[in-house]
């Protein structure tokens, strides 16, 4: 009897399998017949993500993006408890870990691949923009880790954005400029001086999360294309470069030694995937600017005032079939006066990373993964950003619940 | 230098070094186990032709380093990676070379069984299914449902 490619038993395909190069032969081949194709759905672990791993750059923490966002919204972890000031459950590391440890299915390498899209458009911007022509192939792998990572930072803890609300001081902080309606105060742990008391609320706020993040970047040690290659005069120059810094596990920048500037582009990090959530809906972006406090003619609630961001129109809410209410995104721009260059950087990012999709091509296949965000965020409703102009903190976003309605 | 027999499915005997043949994982852990033998060592499942050409392989290959374990990190390379002479070497028809792979697997000769399955996986490389198929006479047994369902499935793979 002639023996031909079927007759072959199944670890011998398997084997032949292992010896295709790239992801698109694996797939060919599995799909001329449906032996081979059950070969792969049943071997998905040593099959699918090996070829998934070649196909995208940090597949697992893209995965565990992927996953993340896939968390139901009624999960407990999702929401910062106002009322007890912290996540009742924040994950642990083991969970972060893992998010990644089951075999992807094909829905989830959709999903994988949009994130990867993205990651490579918010990579190709942060080149454009703060002219990281240096960065090595490397460099590009840590960026994509940080960008997947941070992502996945952002879908366990939609709360995050309200955590600027926590009920929290700084040690031997007196700035009362800074307690201000709801009586509650906005300090943001990322902006703490102190490094220790910083880390230690960032733990108490994210749990396992931050120690899955430090140690894990502690252990990526320094990059030095990304440290040596930049003119250190010029630090400041570019506001995401702590920010990086910390995220592509550069060491333990995200836990101590990090001026509070640094930490800060948390924030506007979070602030740019927030409204990139809102762009994907099609749901116009508006600035909230607030404006200068000119003494006892200020009140608190005069100082909102709309104006247009780039190129997005003046719309600014979304109402809700389901609870009737309107979203509000807003976002404080820096003021006509205020021409610092570190400020520049990050409103540029802004206006261009998260331009309107240009198709509906795009929206389906590049911001798809954060309709399930954009539905979080306006579970919590009514969320506006402003930047205080007189902040120590000047040049950084802060955020809040902004209730439209009791201010209009 | 010591030599045995070898007595293949069609009752052909042939005689090999005994450290060729032992290229065999197979035949090395019954040697190990039985001592010296005198009468040709049964393999079953190997014709005389396939034998031949396993037993040509394993001279040309038997001063080489054992084989290493798996190591998945290093399988981009695999597929490009045959040597010169193995590539003449599997210079065959599709026949033999799916019988030497069983051969090899059946056998235990690793090396053997990877430089096969690189050559099928060359042979696959850069192909359409519906090219693979040809290449392979491989019957496409999905409906078309089946097929719209694949094209779904794969599209992640895509640029």
């Amino acid at each position: 009897m002639s023996v031909c490619i079927l007759s072959l038993p199944s670890e011998i395909h398997l084997a032949i399998f292992k010896a295709l190069n790239g992801p698109i032969d694996i797939l060919n081949l599995s799909s001329t017949c449906r032996s081979l194709r059950g070969l792969l759905t049943s071997n998905t672990r040593t099959l699918l993500r090996k070829a998934a791993s070649q196909r995208f750059l940090m597949f697992d923490d893209c995965l565990r993006a992927a996953r993340a966002s896939k968390l139901p919204l009624e999960w407990e972890g999702n929401h910062f408890d106002l009322a007890e000031k912290r996540y009742p459950t924040p994950p642990t590391k083991a969970f972060c870990e893992g998010l990644a440890a089951a075999p992807p299915t094909f829905d989830e390498l959709l999903a994988v691949k949009q994130i990867s899209r993205m990651l490579a458009g918010w990579l190709n911007q942060f080149q454009e923009i703060v002219q990281i022509e240096w960065i090595t192939e490397h460099g590009e792998e840590s960026f994509y880790r940080a960008g997947a990572r941070y992502l996945v930072m952002s879908y366990l803890f939609s709360g995050a954005f309200l955590e600027p609300l926590r009920a929290r001081k700084l040690p031997d902080d007196h700035s009362a400029t800074d307690t201000d309606e709801d009586g509650m105060t906005r300090f943001p742990p990322y902006h703490a001086t102190d490094p220790d008391w910083r880390y230690a609320q960032l733990e108490s706020l994210y749990g396992g999360f931050i120690e899955w993040i430090v140690e894990d970047g502690e252990k990526q040690g320094p990059i030095k294309s990304w440290t040596s290659a930049r003119d250190s005069n010029n630090l400041n120059f570019n506001p995401f470069r702590k920010i990086l810094r910390s995220l592509l596990g550069m060491g333990p920048e995200l836990k101590p030694r990090v001026p509070y500037s640094g930490l800060a582009e948390v924030s506007s990090l979070l602030l740019m995937l927030e409204l990139n959530t809102f762009l994907a809906t099609e749901v116009p972006c508006v600035v909230m600017e607030e404006e200068e406090k000119t003494g006892a003619e200020s009140s608190e609630h005069s100082l909102l005032r709309l104006c247009h961001f780039g190129d997005f129109r003046p719309k600014f809410e979304h109402r809700s079939n389901r609870t009737g209410r309107d979203l509000v995104v807003g976002y404080l721009a820096c003021p006509g006066d205020y021409a610092a260059e570190e400020f520049a950087a990050p409103t540029r990012v802004l206006q261009y990373v998260f331009r309107p999709p240009s198709s509906l091509n795009d929206v389906e296949e590049v911001y798809r993964p954060y309709m399930d965000f954009f539905r979080i965020a306006f579970k919590n409703r009514r969320i506006a950003f402003y930047r205080v102009p007189h902040s120590r903190f000047r040049g950084h976003s802060n955020f809040f619940l902004y209730d439209r309605s009791t201010h209009a | 230098m010591s030599e045995i027999k070898l007595l293949s499915s069609d009752q052909a005997t042939i005689t090999v070094q005994k450290e060729v043949a032992e290229r065999s994982i197979l035949i090395k852990n019954m040697l190990e186990d039985v001592g010296e033998v005198t009468e040709a060592i049964p393999i079953p499942n190997v014709n005389e032709s396939v034998l031949k050409k396993v037993i040509e392989w394993c001279e040309h290959h038997k001063g080489d380093p054992p084989a290493q374990a798996d190591d998945d990190s290093d399988s981009r390379k695999k597929s490009t990676d045959i040597d010169e002479w193995d590539q003449k070497f599997m210079q065959v028809d599709q026949e033999m070379l799916f019988e030497i792979i069983l051969a090899a697997n059946y056998l235990d000769i690793k090396p053997l069984l990877d430089v096969g399955c690189k050559t099928v996986a060359n042979m696959i490389k850069g192909k359409s299914p519906d090219e693979i198929r040809k290449t392979f006479n491989i019957q496409n047994d999905f409906t078309p449902e089946e097929e719209e369902q694949i094209r779904r499935e794969n599209e992640w793979a895509e640029e």
